[in-house]
């Protein structure tokens, strides 16, 4: 009897949101009957605004009232580019006024993107076609509010070309990222070779030089020049060493994520258990990504959680790995401050991956990341 | 005393060689694989054998998991070798009981030290390297309670020394080192053993929390 209550309540309310778009169709067509065709240009104008925002709400009540989920189709809007001579870019047409290049930039953005006039056409059958789906439904009965729900999602999800554009475009910002941060890597990496073991050894050599000048005549000072040579040279190997550990910890290549997960928790100052099982290996990159990106995690705990004991878990099921650190401490963790979180994003960020963090006051937090992968055999890798 | 070397690089199995024979080891085979090892122990069964840890073919931890095959060649001593040193292999290490070894390479510029570690493991003994000692004794996991000279005989003890070796870098007389291990043993409430390589279990196990007998 509730359920049935609640269907015919929701059946109701949609049906009223049908009635504020049929209006809001009827506006321009009365403008244009009893005004003149100025005034028609701003009803035009509140007509696509207002349209996408009942769009929205239709969109998000499918989701929370008939379990389909139904994405946001629009493009994002585009930045101005000014030039440097002053104008301003639109993608479309150059402007010397910021004013006449946003206008025109606003209407290149909105006409040109198609799920406007989706929007549209839904807007002038949808108070037709779904009120007449929706009719039998009142009564309680859940199918047509199933039918209803999979009619909206005709009109207002984006087309499979606009998931096409959205992916490339994502793509791309992803690709990007992961050139600039492997430059900044590379780049990180010539400097501490360059001050680091490329220095020592060249003072290696001098030394060494100078203790075969001293050869025949200074003894004691050719010890001395020895000794510090050998010193310099075992510097230069623990600089290496360092540097190396940051790019690629040897454990991961040697043996795999499990390991190194397991190596991690050993050298953390706190007390961490590690869960981890992997039937096989993973892809070298994605490897060295979910270990720094843990690595990341558990220094964030010693930092901000006041914890006592972390727990990392991980494990591989049906073709995502997941691996959750959750520690005892304080809680409260927000991803917004801070840019912790935001280093582990674009770190997994061209694999597909996120990371989500949850953190009540008082604790406990769980961070989580997330990253889509089939599992490789050993010794293959084909993610 | 027998030894069998396995290093792919030319230039330290060279070096590492004549520094053997130098010292007066008979250095019976030198191997660049990890098969060619396990041939070469078997063919010659040696006092001990030293191993860089990454070997072709698969450059992973080829000379680890060969030395841990011990099976196949019962109660061999063995010394690992490796560009770097970690907790997780130093604990895999010791779990297969004595006669073993696991240094960086770097401590082959120290002749001295190095012959002494390789002469401790063919003798049943340990050499942990200085550096997994200190990356269990850092400031924030070394054990309270412990003096500074206390944690020093602790760091040397825990590298698989004997209570003569420790005094004698450390400039004390082996009685009182004697009498540090143990008030050591007696603070960490641990069960004193003359035995260096379970007093190294002992340490280890009690600096990481954890039974190093489970992994």
């Amino acid at each position: 009897m509730r359920r049935l209550a609640e269907v015919s309540g929701r059946c109701l309310a949609l049906l009223a949101l049908k009635v504020l778009v049929a209006l809001l169709v009827a506006l321009p067509v009365l403008v244009l009957l009893r005004l003149n065709g100025v005034v028609l240009f701003p009803a035009l104008l509140v007509l696509v605004f207002a349209g996408r925002r009942m769009a929205d709400v239709s969109r998000r009540l499918q989701g929370r009232w008939a379990g389909v989920e139904i994405v946001r189709p629009y493009l994002p809007r585009p930045a101005l580019e000014p030039t440097a001579q002053s104008w301003y870019w639109t993608g479309y047409d150059y402007h010397h006024s910021r004013l006449w290049a946003a206008v025109s930039s606003w209407f290149n953005w909105v006409l040109r993107d198609p799920a406007t006039w989706r929007d549209l056409a839904w807007m002038v059958l949808d108070p037709a076609v779904g009120t007449i789906l929706l009719a039998p439904a009142v009564l309680g009965w859940a199918r047509p509010f199933r039918w209803h729900a999979r009619w909206t999602r005709a009109l207002l999800s984006p087309t499979d070309q606009a998931k096409l554009t959205a992916r490339v475009r994502e793509l791309a910002e992803t690709r990007t990222e992961a050139l600039d941060a492997q430059a900044a890597e590379l780049e990180r990496i010539e400097r501490d070779l360059h001050d680091g073991a490329q220095a020592r050894l060249i003072a290696v050599g001098l030394s060494l030089s100078l203790a075969q000048q001293q050869l025949r005549h200074d003894p004691d000072a050719v010890e001395e020049l020895l000794a510090e040579a050998r010193a310099t040279a075992a510097d230069a190997l623990r600089t290496l060493r360092d540097l190396v550990h940051g790019i690629r910890p040897p454990v991961l290549s040697e043996r795999g994520l499990v390991d190194a997960l397991r190596l991690l928790g050993l050298e953390h100052p706190l007390a961490v258990t590690v869960e981890a099982e992997l039937p096989g290996r993973l892809p070298p990159a994605l490897e060295s990504a979910v270990y720094f990106a843990t690595a990341e995690l558990l220094v964030n705990v010693t930092k901000h959680a006041h914890a006592r004991a972390v727990r990392v878990r991980l494990e591989h099921r049906r073709g995502t790995l997941r691996v959750a650190v959750t520690d005892d401490g304080v809680g409260g963790a927000d991803p917004a401050r801070g840019t912790g979180i935001q280093g582990i994003q674009r770190r997994l960020r061209p694999f597909d991956g996120t990371v989500d963090l949850d953190s009540p006051p008082a604790g406990p937090t769980v961070a989580t990341l997330e990253v889509p992968c089939a599992l490789s055999s050993p010794r293959t890798s084909t993610c | 005393m027998r030894v069998v070397l396995a290093e792919d690089l030319y230039l330290l199995r060279n070096g590492i060689e004549r520094l053997l024979r130098g010292h007066g080891f008979d250095v019976v085979a030198t191997v660049d694989n990890g098969p060619d090892l396990l041939a070469a122990l078997l063919e010659h069964r040696p006092d001990v054998a030293v191993i860089d840890i990454r070997l072709p073919p698969s450059q992973t931890d080829e000379g680890l998991r060969a030395a841990l095959a011990r099976r196949e060649v019962p109660g061999l001593p063995v010394l690992i070798l490796s560009q770097y040193v970690q907790q997780l292999y130093a604990r895999e290490l010791l779990a297969h009981g004595s006669g073993v070894g696991y240094l960086l390479k770097d401590r082959v510029l120290d002749t001295d030290e190095f012959v002494d570690a390789v002469r401790r493991v063919a003798a049943g003994g340990t050499a942990i390297d200085p550096e997994v000692i200190a990356q269990l004794l850092t400031p924030d996991r070394a054990p309270a309670g412990l003096t500074a000279r206390e944690l020093d005989v602790l760091a040397l003890m825990a590298q698989g020394l004997s209570n003569a070796t420790v005094a004698q870098r450390l400039s004390l007389s082996e009685g009182s080192v004697s009498k540090y291990t143990t008030q050591i043993f007696a603070k960490l409430g641990l069960i004193p053993s003359p035995d260096t390589h379970r007093r190294v279990m002992a340490v280890l196990a009690y600096l990481n929390r954890i039974d190093t007998s489970t992994t």
